[in-house]
């Protein structure tokens, strides 16, 4: 009756004599962790990118999912309702027009009469929105675009010419090649921008000359605007589509701001190469504010004026997950590593050593970063007296007891 | 099974155990709720919270048993670096038990209260938190103090969690009608726990457990039959070393929808040995409202002493089914209501909990199977 019991729940290898069996493990487990890895790619995060910088020294939305949280938008500008009453720091955070768009900045108030960025604290000219911190810096003129291709003078190559623009797909007129003399020459580029204009897409029958492409899709006509910045010239040519998600990971996001790669969405041009270290075009654009928190080195753009540089960790760089979302099919990994290296003993000093190494030196989440994190369901531990007399029940009707231990995570804000 | 005897009636009964409740129980409990009122008033600008916490647990079974379980619980913050709580439960129990009924249950039931109550005081500098606490548990045939100090530090920017926890609890066991009768049970707890955020949406937790119990461990009314017909107390041994290691992983599939899983392997030097998984799936279709499904399977391998019925004495005996093999599986269903802007600054939360659990006991033929229900509201108030 034993035997038959324990084998009904697909235990069959549980002996009194025997070893731990690893199939004891339910797949499913594992199954749903890879699911969940699987599925967490297509998370899109929906802050918006039109951030600029603000007197404001808060920028956190750790809480926002229920209502705390000041910044939840991320735009430098505060709510004043609810517990944002409590402690945003008013003298310091305009006020947000909607705290849920980032699109809508401040609304004039008493501390903010002109509604730009800068309390009165801190405006050298608080009736006039063009000026801001800096007395005789005039905001609304570093802001125009003449040539209205959605990228500002201070942003824009060639302010005069929508198709010369930062994230341009054609090789001579993505300011970013511009200004790269070893990809300029690469690219043939030798008269600078904007002299080699971009050539039109000439249909299927037109070959590529402008650019290194060699492989079977530019045979295929698909030169232009099309594909071939996308990434099939092989020469990291980063343009919008591959930016966000793959070449994105290998540079300084490693330290993980730019996780799911949809931050920098509307700043295609910025990570040149794979593995790139310049984020600093992405922080003259519509980067939104995360790539100001110690990727760019510009702090010009998002949150505001504490998010100073920060050097990613030694290292992490390489970090297999380093950023990612997608941690599950690597814990998988690991996990199967555990179960089916023969050696167990050797195995399972690899995979702890590895998780040690990585996990713990490499994994930098932000506090502002943390809004799903700091979720009730994300916390270990979160309700204390539903565990309490949860572990109570289980402990007198099963014979184990322990095994888990405290808490952690959360939002980091404490 | 740490239960006693208790005859007079339920009802009377649960007044009789409220009205037991340790006043300094009471006092450090509105300690707790008022001391945060008076430092708002000294520092206004600091945010300090107060959270006030009641559950109430009904169990029932096909076995017999039915518990009531309320707790009470308060926290505060007194200031930036000190934090202090206090919670108090009782275990309203009816029992009639096949496994527990003895000669000295002459109804066929006992009905029996247990007290407990803990205070912690918590020291934050930093990036370190220390908590000191003390848990004080009490019923007529068994009463139990417990000292307990954690240390926790973060570290890598808030990202990685070590946390250290040392318990001590001193259990002096009793009998029922039976004065002279007194043994102790002392049991050393030490918890590692590593707590690592992955990525904006992951996070996973090691812990081990290791525990060391150390006097008497059996019942002291349960009998070990023979086929003879004849009977003798349990035999166990004095001494019981414990391990477990935990892996547990939460993570979000998107801002409504987050999956949890978890794994424990515990060992003992009984030789017993399970393995206990949990998949849990929630979902906030509202701001204010979550929803959570979960399954718990619990696998054992009893320990050799463990049998239903023995030919014969024997250097350790037991009939304690928790100690044979069985498995059990646990559905549930959560939903909790939060409100986050109450009253400015408040949050109200309550939930509602549902759980079946079905245990199969390999080797127990007078109840082979258990059925459980557990149903469990909570309330929880931070302002």
């Amino acid at each position: 009756m034993r035997t038959s019991l324990i084998d009904h729940v697909g235990a069959a290898r549980l002996r009194r004599s025997g070893a731990v069996a690893p199939a004891t493990s339910p797949a499913w487990l594992f199954a749903a962790t890879f699911l969940g890895g699987v599925l967490s790619l297509s998370v899109v995060d929906t802050t918006a990118a039109c951030a600029e910088p603000t007197s404001c020294d808060i920028t956190t939305g750790a809480s926002c999912l229920w209502g705390e949280g000041c910044d939840c938008d991320h735009d430098g500008y505060v709510r004043d309702t609810g517990k944002a009453k409590k402690y945003c720091h008013f003298n310091k955070c305009p006020i947000d027009l909607n705290d849920s768009d980032a699109n809508q900045l401040g609304k004039k108030t008493a501390d903010n009469a002109d509604g730009d960025g800068w309390t009165k604290s801190y405006d050298c000219d608080d009736q006039d929105p063009c000026i801001g911190k800096t007395c005789g810096v005039n905001l609304c003129v570093a802001k125009a675009d003449n040539d209205k291709d959605g990228f500002i003078a201070a942003e824009d190559c060639d302010d005069n010419d929508p198709n010369v623009k930062p994230g341009a797909s054609i090789a001579c007129c993505n300011c970013t090649i511009l200004t790269d003399p070893a990809k300029k020459q690469a690219f043939g580029c030798s008269a600078g921008c904007p002299l080699s204009k971009p050539p039109k897409d000439a249909g299927a029958t037109t070959p590529d000359t402008s650019a290194p492409d060699t492989g079977a899709p530019d045979s295929a006509g698909l030169d232009g605007a099309g594909l071939d910045g996308a990434g099939l010239d092989g020469a990291g040519l980063d343009t919008a589509a591959l930016d966000t998600v793959a070449l994105d990971s290998a540079g300084p996001d490693a330290i993980g701001v730019d996780g799911a790669g949809v931050v920098d969405a509307g700043t295609a041009a910025t990570d040149t190469g794979a593995g790139g270290s310049t984020d600093t075009v992405v922080a003259l654009g519509a980067g939104g504010g995360w790539d100001v928190g110690g990727l760019d080195g510009t702090a010009l753009v998002g949150g505001g004026v504490i998010h100073r540089p920060t050097a990613p960790a030694p290292g992490c760089a390489a970090s297999p997950v380093g950023h990612a979302s997608d941690v599950a099919p690597w814990l998988l990994a690991l996990v199967a590593l555990w179960l089916a290296w023969r050696r167990r003993l050797l195995a399972r000093v690899v995979v702890v050593a590895t998780l040690a190494g990585t996990l713990g030196g490499c994994v930098m989440v932000k506090p502002w970063q943390r809004e799903v994190l700091a979720h009730r369901s994300m916390i270990i531990g979160e309700n204390s007296g539903e565990l309490q007399l949860e572990q109570h029940t289980f402990q007198y009707r099963e014979g184990a007891a322990g095994g888990f231990g405290g808490g952690g995570g959360g939002c980091g804000c404490n | 099974m740490q239960l006693g005897r208790c005859d007079i009636a339920r009802e009377r009964f649960v007044r009789t155990c409220f009205a037991r409740l340790p006043t300094w129980v009471v006092v450090l409990l509105v300690a707790v709720v008022g001391s945060p009122a008076q430092s708002h008033a000294a520092e206004s600008d600091t945010l300090r919270r107060t959270t006030v916490r009641s559950r109430t647990n009904y169990y029932f079974d096909n076995d017999g048993n039915r518990i009531v379980t309320p707790l009470v619980a308060a926290d505060a913050e007194v200031n930036k670096y000190v934090a202090i709580a206090a919670h108090a439960a009782l275990d309203i129990m009816t029992c009639a038990s096949v496994d527990v009924i003895t000669a000295a249950t002459p109804k066929g039931y006992f009905q029996e209260t247990r007290q407990e109550a803990a205070g912690s005081v918590t020291l934050k500098r930093d990036l370190a938190t220390l908590t000191l606490s003390g848990t004080g548990s009490r019923e007529n045939d068994y009463g139990s103090a417990t000292a307990a100090i954690a240390l926790s530090n973060e570290f890598a920017q808030r990202n990685t969690t070590l946390s250290l926890a040392y318990s001590y609890t001193d259990s002096d066991i009793g009998r029922a009608k039976d004065p002279n009768f007194q043994r102790d049970l002392n049991s050393h707890a030490l918890t590692l726990t590593w707590t690592q955020v992955l990525s904006r949406r992951w996070i996973v937790q090691a812990s081990s457990f290791s525990g060391v119990l150390q006097g008497l461990q059996s019942s002291v009314y349960r009998m070990v039959r023979f086929n003879n017909g004849a009977a003798s107390p349990e035999v166990v041994p004095n001494l019981r070393l414990r391990q477990a290691v935990a892996l547990q992983l939460r993570g979000a599939l998107s801002r409504a929808w987050f999956v949890g899983a978890s794994y424990r392997l515990y060992l003992d030097t009984w030789g017993l040995r399970s393995h206990t998984m949990e998949a849990t799936v929630s979902v906030t279709p509202k701001r204010w409202l979550t929803l959570r499904l979960r399954d718990r399977l619990y696998l054992q391998q009893g320990v050799d002493f463990y049998q239903s019925r023995f030919a014969g004495p024997m250097r350790l005996m037991s009939i304690d089914r928790e100690l044979g093999d069985f498995y059990g599986n646990l559905v549930g269903a959560k939903a909790e209501v939060f409100i986050a802007d109450l009253g400015r600054t408040a949050t109200l939360g309550v939930d509602l909990k549902l759980d079946y659990m079905r245990q199969a006991f390999a080797d127990f033929p007078w109840l082979p199977v258990r059925r459980m229900w557990m149903a469990e509201a909570g309330l929880r108030l931070t302002f």
